[in-house]
């Protein structure tokens, strides 16, 4: 029996990897469920607790917080560990925060249905689960870093820093926009007022999307590419510009949430000239992760892990495109409020965010599991191209569905009129939802391949808790010793 | 200074800190302490499976390079 000291702590690691696939199966469920609802208003029975506008936050919380969150916090306390070459700092606050998380996706899965929200999109959660939150969120702030911080290498990994920068910044947005006067338990008034409100709002939202849903994502790509490719990140100076450049630029992106509001107008130029410098680091990023790969793009052929990592990288650099393109005014003139910003918040949250988590999970369950590999490597590749071909159909038909909304709407006649009501609009809608409604299923149904595949694996094998290499115990060595010279699986030829 | 020179001045040197850290990150006596920090996912084998030797044999290896 090995004692805990010499040993990484893996079951953190276990509990949220298995979580992150549970929660992904309710959170897309229910998203599959909203999208036939909007072509079966009356699916639910018209049950109150079950209609659209309770389950649509409830959607978006579960697979952004409670699958994207599980996702991140599995793989920063694996990949944070492993680089460190220590056990996390602490046990039972990493236990604390897991089970302290849990009871956040309780608590929301059953204040959203009964209509207890404060209105803010991806912020709805009222102020007795937003104090919850912040609690968790400063336990695990203080675990993370204080991994790095007892760390015995010389060097933090460039992943560890994106990580640092999810954890930083989203406690930051989470308790300014979360500020707020509560009248009673469960009913808050936002502290802000009018276009404050907004604006506060939208750089929350932006940041969540840019800090959250990116730089917590991103740490994973900069730690599961290398190692499923076998060689170290394709340049590792740009990984370092790629990390400041996101930094310096994400935070003031907010304002092209509110183009053509009460927003200044030069507050509005301003997030759509920080929007477009963007594109700029993101496709450093996304060039810096794939061409990790150059030399060894074989491995790509028979390998469905790394095809779920660079297929990830790849709708990165769409959505990338695109949604500093939808930020130009005149552009988002035509997007804003159709079905377009719905297909292009989806080719990032499944093509980008979805995949690479899945693509870590696939390279950590039989890790973690005492598995030399998955179950089944076919069921990764079928898994891969049912959810590839459900993005594709979903996206498609939601860039057109927006398009034709948009045009619809700015459609006017010679004397002024406007050539279609918003219904007419609704109707010619219709068949594109039901494409998007396949799109969605197929990529939910990718999701229960999954869950056969590791609940298989981890029958066959059981909990191992990997050693902390010998040659670094904890006393036996001097501190920090530098990382002499390797010799690299790249150095190696292939 | 009226504020919006305060403005201009916060840009300008966040500005220059950027160029900063671009010299910083491609400046060549860099070159090693980077080549070292991208090989930390490889320090350790986490192929391994329980009660498996090679942990320690890359661990032994790793002690000689460091010296």
């Amino acid at each position: 029996m090995q004692s805990n000291a010499n040993t990484y702590n893996y079951k953190v690691v276990r509990q949220f990897a298995i979580m992150t696939i549970v929660w992904g199966i309710v959170g897309m469920l229910v998203g599959v469920i909203i999208a036939a609802q909007l072509i079966w208003p009356d699916l639910t029975f018209g049950v109150e607790f079950l209609s659209y506008g309770r389950l649509r936050p409830l959607h978006t919380n579960a697979v952004i917080f409670a699958f994207g969150g599980c996702a991140l916090f599995a793989t920063s306390y694996y990949v944070v560990q492993r680089t460190c070459q220590t056990r996390v700092l602490s046990d039972s606050m990493a236990a604390i925060h897991f089970w302290g998380w849990q009871l956040v996706i309780l608590l929301a899965a059953v204040t959203l249905p009964l209509g207890i929200t404060s209105g803010k999109e991806y912020a709805e959660l009222e102020w007795p689960i937003d104090i919850l939150i912040t609690v968790i969120w400063v336990t695990y702030a203080i675990n993370f870093f204080g991994t790095i911080m007892k760390r015995r290498t010389q060097h933090i990994y460039v992943a560890n820093w994106f990580y640092g920068a999810f954890i930083l910044t989203v406690a930051i947005l989470h308790l300014v926009n979360s500020a707020a006067i509560p009248v009673t338990m469960w009913k808050s008034y936002s502290a802000y007022a009018g276009v404050q409100d907004a604006m506060i709002q939208w750089w929350y939202g932006h940041n969540a999307v840019g800090f959250f849903l990116t730089a917590g994502f991103l740490g994973i790509m900069y730690y599961f590419v290398p190692k499923q490719a076998e060689r170290p990140v394709y340049s590792y100076r740009l990984s370092v510009v790629h990390f400041w450049a996101l930094i310096f630029t994400y935070m003031w992106a907010g304002p092209h949430h509110l183009h053509y509001t009460a927003l200044p107008d030069w507050a509005q130029s301003l997030g759509m000239v920080f929007s477009l410098i963007l594109l700029a680091p993101s496709w450093g990023g996304m060039i810096n992760g794939i061409m990790t790969l150059s030399g060894a793009w074989h491995k790509l052929r028979d390998d469905p892990i790394l095809k779920f990592l660079i297929v990830s990288l790849s709708f990165y650099g769409m959505s990338t495109f695109e949604g500093p393109m939808l930020s130009i005014k005149t552009v988002n003139g035509l997007a804003h409020y159709t079905d377009w910003i719905i297909g292009h918040v989806h080719s990032g949250a499944l093509g980008w965010v979805a995949f690479i988590s899945i693509g870590s999970m696939y390279y950590l369950i039989p890790r973690l599991f005492g598995q030399k590999e998955m179950y089944s490597v076919k069921l990764i590749s079928l898994h891969f191209w049912i959810a590839t071909l459900g993005v594709v159909l979903y996206i498609a038909a939601l860039w057109i569905s927006g398009v034709m909304q948009g045009l619809m709407w700015r459609a006017v006649n010679s004397d002024g009129t406007l050539t279609y009501t918003f219904v007419e609009s609704v109707k010619a809608s219709y068949p594109y939802w039901m494409i998007r409604l396949l799109g969605g299923t197929l990529f939910f149904s990718g999701m229960l391949i999954m869950a056969y595949n590791v609940f298989k694996t981890v029958a066959a094998g059981k909990a191992h808790d990997a050693p902390i290499p010998e040659g670094y115990a904890p006393g036996s060595i001097p501190m920090r010793p530098a990382v002499g010279p390797m010799v690299t699986p790249a150095a190696q030829g292939d | 200074m009226d504020l919006t020179s305060l403005r201009s001045v916060v840009t300008l040197l966040s500005f220059l800190v950027f160029a900063g850290i671009v010299y910083w990150a491609w400046s060549s006596k860099n070159k090693v302490r980077f080549d070292e920090a991208a090989n930390l996912p490889f320090l350790d084998d986490d192929n391994e499976l329980p009660a498996s030797s090679a942990t320690l044999d890359n661990a032994n290896n790793l002690k000689k390079a460091s010296k």
